[in-house]
């Protein structure tokens, strides 16, 4: 008569070796998605708060503009102030910037400020004139993505979807031929 | 026991990370939402004549806001009014109202102004 089996046969150990490595896998995986995926959050939140800002400032800008004048590809527009030119553009590294250069002959862009991830800007003057009302009305479209680093040939759950932002705003010229093309 | 605490923690964090990519979103719509009526207000702002709307106002009509699949569409309406300031003859008051759909979900947003006309 055979006592109680003691320890393990070298079948079971090799069937729960391959699971507690599967479990392991499948746990790294979940941790390294997690992560991922709250970088994500945490960017999109960060471009986001840079949107407004940059959107806000866009806005002062025009409306103390004395002169605009808007690229004629419409990918940069120069908003000339009472001593400063500001230039909004699209970067190379893809965020919009912001760069400043006092008004003198020869001076160089001074600060340069990153904004938001864009894929694409886009600037028009509706009006090159201004109506009865003395008023010109600048558009902004700016396609912001949430994430920077959004890879296009990852699924579509991983992708954060863009937002386009329209951002009229009227401006006053003191006179019609302040007013760029 | 390993297997369900591992399933549970992988569960909370799902729920967790679904929504603070929900509240981003909804963040992000708001903050369209709001420079879509700054936008519609300007125009209205910087028309010529300031004439008054309808009761239920009328369309803002703006470009489209998607030119590629990969950006998500809004489904945004805007809708101006414009409406004379009682007791003020030379002021009108301009309101936006966009709205839009939040998975589903009716959501509206509001932005007012005023702009002085000659009577």
């Amino acid at each position: 008569m055979s006592g109680p089996r003691r320890g393990f046969t070298f079948i079971e150990l090799i069937v729960a070796g391959v699971l507690c490595g599967m479990l392991i896998l499948i746990a790294l995986g979940q941790v390294r998605w997690a992560a991922r995926s709250s970088g994500q959050a945490a960017r999109g939140a960060a471009e986001l708060l840079l949107a407004a800002d940059f959107a806000e400032r866009f806005r002062n800008d025009v409306r103390g503009a004395r002169l605009v004048t808007v690229a004629r590809r419409g990918d940069s527009v120069e908003l000339a102030l009472a001593d400063t030119v500001v230039e909004y553009r699209r970067g190379d590294d893809g965020r919009l910037e912001r760069a400043v250069r006092r008004r003198l002959a020869g001076a160089a862009w001074g600060p340069i400020a990153a904004g938001p991830t864009v894929r694409s800007i886009h600037f028009a003057l509706s009006n090159a004139k201004p109506d009865a009302s003395g008023l010109c009305l600048l558009r902004a479209r700016w396609l912001c993505t949430a994430d920077a680093d959004t890879d296009p040939a990852a699924p579509a759950a991983l992708r954060t979807p863009c937002r386009v932002l329209v951002l009229d705003t009227a401006l006053r010229a003191a006179s019609e031929g302040e007013v760029g093309p | 026991m390993a297997f369900g605490i591992f399933l549970t923690v992988l569960v909370a964090v799902w729920a967790l990370l679904g929504r603070s990519n929900r509240h981003q979103e909804l963040l992000w719509d708001e903050f369209v939402a709001a420079e879509l009526a700054a936008s519609a207000l300007e125009q209205a702002f910087a028309a010529d004549r300031c004439e008054l709307t309808p009761p239920q106002g009328v369309p803002v009509q703006f470009p489209p806001l998607s030119t590629t699949g990969a950006e998500k569409q809004l489904g945004v309406r805007v809708v101006l009014h414009v409406a004379p300031v009682a007791g003020q003859s030379g002021l009108r008051e301009l309101k936006a109202v966009v709205q839009w759909d939040q998975r589903g979900q009716p959501r509206t947003l509001t932005r007012t102004l005023l702009r002085r006309v000659t009577p």
